[in-house]
């Protein structure tokens, strides 16, 4: 029992990688009936969107502190330049009461994930809390000092009544531009020829907004990472934000707890352990060797004494030999078009309450309760930069559960130019840290890191039918677009098995159906 | 929001089973919500056990549990920190007639401290006694151990169903008697919204209970 091997020497499919994309595809896989052995070289759940503890977050950027990225195949996310600041001595004592993201995101209420996570019920394993507000840092360049402050942007039809600092005639044309982008405005002649002018252009001269309401609108509704975005993309990924608003709440993003994405992963695997799957981790579930058959694949692992064959193999492109990958892409190299996603990250924590996350005295609504004022516990804060891209800022507090109490942890990110010349000019840090100093003066730990993601135009080739490769998100909006991206690919994995005409992802069955019945009464 | 007194309410419990593979979690689980006994083999091939729910009754009040199986994540050690989540006890099992589950209980206890809160409760079950002939753990030694680690004792049968609700009931009484499992402690500046329910579209926009 100390060395267990597998129980068999086939399984329908083999998944190598506990991110989020290839955990959706191994419980569905598992679910539908097939057998899955779910692989991770990795000690921890979760690969890409894993949530890391304090000491694995520090093991994990000394593996990334080089400042070159490594070219060990041209499909991975890469990370380089990483660095931490040292634990204290609370720290190290508190240290595995922190998960802390590789992947902050928050999930839109309408969307993939959301329907994934309900309709596996994956959603009993997995807690989240509705964002409480989204601020957008205003500088004001007065007298001697540079200050600014935060401004919390309404999220909501009744937010946008009550609020006292936009103008009647102001709250109209925001109301017209909501109404319109919430419609089927593809066909709308208010958009016709504008689909890709810039999105700030389209809001000025088409809606008459007033710069700081387009601002409002770009970065803290159609959360934008520049305001030279393309119309049409920028409008239809705000309608699904509009329409999650009111789903849960008056926020449209929901947060997940104990660090989200890598909450959520572990979920999945959870759910395809539930229905047959069998986990291996760690250094006895990294491959030593991989070739393809004609009835599939046949790997070679440390933990089990023969080779074990699959008919099928999914996996994220950086767990599988660049030689498997890449066998064809000399062709595929020149026809396609690649586009880096290059951008810098920073993981703090704080003791003390982020002044973005204070609520005003003087809200009116809070004025009736006789009761202390209450703060926020969750914030995205957003940077507006001139002539350049915005730095975000994702706050989670105890309430997630991914911090001791009383402390709060902070995200920032911001998309560099796509020339990875210009990002290797400056440091992570260089570039974050004055916008950290803006959220927290006294930080208790810092960590810095860039990513590096590729988009393909197409599907990355694969050298045989029965390798899946999943495509990591590459995009600058990762923040709030993230989750749904695993999702897809999730199921996209599962059909590619299935087939079209094979059972729908997660379908219940009869049975099934009754026992859910039975169930709601007892419980 | 928070809650301080267990007899306010009837309660929600989550407990945990533990143990090496083929100790009879999975028995001892359905022998006590369903009162059904399958062995090894049997349980083995049944796939789709996730957690099981069951209410029980101490000093006329009720209580609800959900006990919570491993789902086969036992067997290379690859068991999720979120199972272990929000657990209020937990339950290691071994097997009478293996000492080398019982040896390897360490590992589980280590598993324990790194994701369970301090104050969760433990229980030790050694659980097949209908196989006294081939016994290979002492009972005294059992008790012994447990006293060392901080748990709580109790050997059983899933089989015979011997000492099985009494596991339960003992395990279900220290935790109503370990106050700091009981208050949520949160900060009283933060604002905490109730979770959502993914499943229903249950906000209006008239009524938010906070």
């Amino acid at each position: 029992m100390s060395n267990p091997e597998l129980e068999s020497d086939h399984y329908d499919v083999i998944v190598i990688g506990t991110g989020l994309s290839e955990s959706i595809a191994a419980a569905s896989l598992a679910k539908s009936g097939k057998s899955v052995l779910h692989l991770d070289p990795n000690e921890y759940y979760g690969g890409e969107q894993a949530s890391l503890t304090l000491d694995e977050l520090i093991n994990w950027s000394n593996q990334h502190a080089s400042s070159s990225s490594s070219n060990s195949s041209k499909y991975h996310i890469r990370y380089s330049s990483s660095s931490t600041t040292s634990l204290t001595e609370e720290l190290e004592f508190n240290k595995r009461r922190y998960s802390l993201s590789l992947f902050p995101s928050i999930l839109p209420s309408r969307g993939q994930l959301i329907d994934t996570l309900i309709s596996s019920d994956v959603s009993k394993y997995v807690s989240f809390r509705i964002l409480d507000s989204i601020s957008l840092y205003t500088s004001t360049q007065t007298e001697k000092e540079e200050s600014g402050k935060f401004r919390k942007v309404p999220g909501s039809k009744e937010e946008i009544f009550k609020d006292k600092s936009i103008s009647l005639i102001d709250k109209r044309k925001l109301m017209k531009f909501l109404l319109f982008t919430a419609g089927e405005f593809e066909q709308d002649d208010l958009l016709k020829g504008k689909e890709n002018q810039p999105l700030i252009q389209f809001l000025q001269e088409t809606f008459s907004l007033s710069s700081s309401l387009s601002e409002s609108i770009i970065y803290a509704i159609s959360h934008c990472t520049s305001p030279q975005e393309n119309t049409l993309s920028a409008l239809q990924r705000t309608r699904r934000y509009l329409k999650s608003i009111g789903r849960y709440g008056n926020n449209a993003f929901l947060v997940g707890q104990y660090g989200g994405a890598g909450e959520i992963s572990q979920g999945f695997c959870r759910a395809c352990a539930v229905f047959g799957g069998t986990y291996v981790l760690g250094p006895s579930a990294s491959l030593t060797s991989i070739e393809t058959t004609s009835e599939g694949v046949s790997i070679k692992l440390p933990c089990h004494p023969r080779p074990v064959t699959a008919s099928h193999l999914i996996s994220s492109p950086n767990h599988l030999p660049s030689v498997l990958i890449q066998r064809n892409s000399s062709s595929y190299t020149n026809s396609n078009q690649e586009e880096q996603f290059i951008t810098a990250h920073c993981v703090a924590i704080t003791k003390t309450l982020p002044a973005a996350l204070r609520r005003n005295t003087l809200d009116p609504d809070l004025k009736d309760d006789n009761e202390e004022i209450e703060n926020d516990d969750t914030a995205v804060v957003v940077f507006p930069r001139e002539g350049d891209n915005v730095v975000r800022c994702y706050v989670n507090g105890e309430g997630t559960g991914s911090c001791p109490p009383g402390q709060y942890i902070i995200y920032l990110s911001t998309a560099l130019s796509k020339e990875p010349s210009n990002a290797k000019s400056t440091s992570p840090s260089e570039m974050l840290k004055p916008y950290l100093d803006k959220i927290t003066s006294d930080s208790i730990f810092e960590s810095y890191y860039i990513s590096t993601r590729l988009s393909l135009t197409s599907d990355i080739p694969e050298s045989s039918d029965s390798i899946i490769i999943l495509k990591p998100y590459a995009g600058d909006e990762l923040l709030t677009e993230g989750l749904d991206w695993e999702a897809k690919q999730g199921e996209e994995a599962y059909y590619k098995v299935i087939g079209k005409d094979g059972k729908q992802f997660f379908e219940k069955d009869a049975t099934e159906e009754e026992e859910l019945g039975i169930d709601q009464d007892d419980l | 929001m928070s809650v301080n007194n267990p007899s306010n309410l009837n309660l929600n419990l989550k407990l945990l089973l533990i143990g090496n593979s083929s100790v009879g979690k999975s028995s001892l689980l359905l022998r006590f919500t369903d009162d059904e006994f399958l062995s090894d083999e049997e349980t083995a091939a049944t796939i789709g056990v996730d957690f099981k729910a069951k209410s029980i009754e101490i000093d006329g009040k009720k209580y609800k549990l959900s006990v919570w199986d491993t789902a086969g994540q036992e067997r290379f050690r690859t068991l999720t920190s979120s199972y272990y989540r929000g657990a209020q006890g937990v339950v290691l099992v071994y097997d009478v007639s293996s000492r080398q589950t019982f040896d390897e209980l360490l590992k589980w206890f280590k598993e324990i401290d790194t994701y369970c809160g301090e104050s969760v409760v433990k229980m030790i079950v050694g659980n097949k006694i209908d196989k006294e002939f081939s016994r290979q753990v002492s009972t005294d030694e059992g008790k012994t151990f447990a006293l060392r680690m901080g748990a709580l004792f109790i050997e059983c049968s899933a089989k015979t169903k011997l000492g099985v609700p009494e596991a339960f009931e003992d395990l279900v009484r220290r935790i109503l008697a370990t106050p700091s499992l009981w208050s949520k402690s949160p900060s009283t500046h933060v604002r905490l919204t109730e979770p959502v329910q993914l499943e229903e579209e249950s906000w209006t926009s008239s009524g938010c209970s906070c």
